[in-house]
């Protein structure tokens, strides 16, 4: 039930996809961000605030439209600046969506299902792995030697061991938070409206 | 050579990739896209040890256990992942097998490299940074050129030292 109600953001896809319009996008985004914030309760924002103002800046680059300012000797020009924005935004909330939608709990059916399961099941010991007696022990080795010393430990470990249960746990809350589900439902009724506007041409 | 390996050698080298992209997540970089590309080392190693049915195994798995560990699954840089994974793939499978196997690991990654950020860079352009994207190819190609070359020398090392391909070695 909490990996269905995980999947219920994916329906603010076709708004932030299919309008260009800088608000919509802006409502959109910054609602997934919070969302991400609700239900995980922390949130590192420094890589989107990179990736946006690189998106931004790369499409400033390229000037179009009526200058609006000047960032130094660059011309910022609107049609320029509304586009990089706009692309900006896009990335960064299906980025949010996608990270509030998906974890390593998404079932999987099947062969691939399984395959999938015995990978984080790896990757659950890979992390758990004691890293810094491992550096340390290797400390006269290159980092190419203690990478080849620390893989093939892995491998032997891998296989010494039997087929055992899979690694997979549910880090999702079993039932969802009510501010959450409001703030869902807002957001995305929000959506739909600035969506269905911009397609009337209000907005 | 070949190797005898299972299908959980095959998941094991998916989940060194799965962490290898989480610790490249963590080293603080200028720009997001002038990546190391960590977590193709174990893909290039996989391209001397694996057969191309298990490569292409591993490929899926890395891509798929990378978009859902990272949250990713449904966004822009899922696609970015999965063609540029799998363009790198097939160039290096390819070239591996058309050179007869006569070609160093570092030439693999190089071509692996190039296939993939040129894709990267095709879907930057439709997607992201329009005809922008001139302005961060050369920045973008040149730490691909300079990463690959350190990953090549990395799989080469392990290809010569590791224990466990000297153990399970068939032909």
């Amino acid at each position: 039930m909490s990996s269905l109600f995980n999947l219920i953001p994916l329906i603010l896809i076709p708004p932030l996809l299919f309008q260009p319009n800088p608000v919509s996008r802006a409502v959109i985004a910054s609602g997934a961000v919070f969302m991400v914030y609700l239900k995980n309760r922390k949130i590192n924002l420094i890589p989107s605030v990179v990736i946006f103002t690189v998106v931004v800046f790369a499409s400033v680059l390229r000037p179009s439209g009526e200058v609006f300012f000047y960032l130094f000797i660059l011309p910022v020009t609107r049609d320029s600046l509304n586009a990089g924005v706009s692309r900006a935004l896009l990335l960064t909330g299906l980025v949010y969506i996608s990270r509030f939608s998906v974890s390593s709990a998404l079932p999987v059916p099947g062969r691939a299902g399984k395959l999938l399961g015995t990978v984080f099941f790896f990757f659950n010991r890979i992390t758990s792995f004691k890293w810094r007696d491992y550096l340390k022990k290797g400390s006269r080795l290159s980092p190419i030697q203690i990478f080849t010393k620390f893989f093939d430990d892995l491998l032997f470990i891998s296989d010494l061991e039997e087929e055992s249960g899979y690694g997979k746990k549910s880090a999702d809350p079993e039932t969802a938070a009510v501010p959450l589900v409001i703030v869902m439902s807002l957001i995305i009724i929000a959506g739909y409206t600035l969506s269905i506007l911009y397609f009337l041409k209000y907005l | 050579m070949k190797y005898s390996y299972s299908d959980r050698t095959v998941a094991l080298f998916a989940a060194l990739c799965i962490f290898l992209s989480t610790i490249e997540y963590m080293i603080p970089k200028p720009v997001p896209f002038l990546r190391l590309g960590l977590a193709n080392l174990p893909l290039i190693i996989a391209v001397a040890v694996f057969s191309p049915a298990d490569i292409l195994k591993l490929s899926i798995l890395k891509i798929f256990g990378q978009g859902m560990i990272n949250g990713t699954l449904f966004s822009y840089v899922f696609l970015f992942s999965f063609l540029g994974t799998e363009a790198s793939i097939l160039t290096m499978g390819s070239v591996y097998y058309l050179f007869n196997k006569r070609i160093t690991l570092v030439g693999v990654s190089v071509t692996g490299a190039f296939a993939s950020n040129i894709v990267q860079l095709g879907l930057s352009k439709v997607f992201i940074f329009g005809d922008s994207v001139k302005y961060i190819a050369p920045p973008f190609l040149a730490a691909g050129l300079v990463s690959s070359v350190l990953l090549g020398l990395a799989a080469s090392g392990f290809l010569s030292e590791s224990r466990w391909l000297a153990a399970h070695r068939v032909s």
